[in-house]
């Protein structure tokens, strides 16, 4: 999946996908909550909490 | 249509409003930019419905927050120290004081509207309903409020633009205005 597809899907810019990427960026727990249903994954094993 | 294609159109849009503001206020036509202020509006409103993509996320709306917070401490203290100045040297040039009193009055009213919107948004949650409007609807009556509290506090000293002449009305305590008196 490109950064592009899953910035529609969540419904934010592609430019905050990147800045979640390089860790600039803390996200709202909504958006956590939606990037790790995207990716069939939990959010702490996305963030390596 | 895609976002880039969205700002491209709002720059051409902001370009040709200030250049349409600038020569109808150079040519005293006041009516000219509130026109062309409210199609611009509208245009952008009916261009940005167009646009397929997200226009703004959460990120955005963060860094637009810290911003405005930013850009309000900076003009409050700009003013602020301005006001001060200005009204320290009153007695070097009478308008002065008149400057700085709409400086202080400037920030007062930000500052108010400022504390009404934080109660508000701390009260409520931001999407909530569209109570947005009643926020609208009371910046729009307190400004109202605020120009017809100047106008009343004001007085009736001043200058009136009679026969090409300015003539003393009452006993202001400000100098003629330097524009021509056209009447």
């Amino acid at each position: 999946m490109t950064q592009e597809e899953l910035a529609k899907r969540v419904g934010v810019r592609r430019e905050t996908i990147v800045f979640l990427e390089q860790g600039k960026y803390n996200p709202s727990l909504k958006l956590a909550l939606g990037i790790a249903k995207e990716l069939k994954t939990s959010v702490d094993t996305l963030f390596s909490l | 249509m895609t976002f880039k294609q969205y700002r491209a159109v709002k720059l051409v849009v902001v370009m040709i409003l200030a250049m349409t503001v600038s020569m109808s206020v150079a040519r005293e036509n006041y009516l000219i930019p509130v026109m062309a202020l409210g199609i611009a509006i509208a245009v952008l409103l009916i261009v940005r419905r167009k646009v397929k993509e997200i226009v703004a996320d959460e990120r955005d709306y963060e860094i637009s927050g810290k911003a405005a917070r930013l850009a309000m401490q900076i003009f409050s203290w700009f003013a602020v120290v301005i006001m001060l100045l200005l009204y320290a040297q009153r007695t070097i040039n009478p308008s002065f004081e008149a400057v700085a009193t709409t400086l202080a009055y400037s920030v007062m009213l930000l500052m108010l509207l400022y504390a009404l919107i934080f109660y508000y948004y701390f009260k409520s949650s931001f999407f909530e309903g569209k109570k947005i409007y009643l926020i609208v609807g009371l910046i729009i009556i307190m400004t109202l409020l605020f120009f017809a509290g100047l106008r009343l506090l004001s007085g009736e000293d001043g200058w009136l633009c009679k026969n090409r002449e300015w003539i003393k009305h009452g006993h202001p305590n400000f100098p003629a205005p330097s524009t021509e008196c056209k009447k």
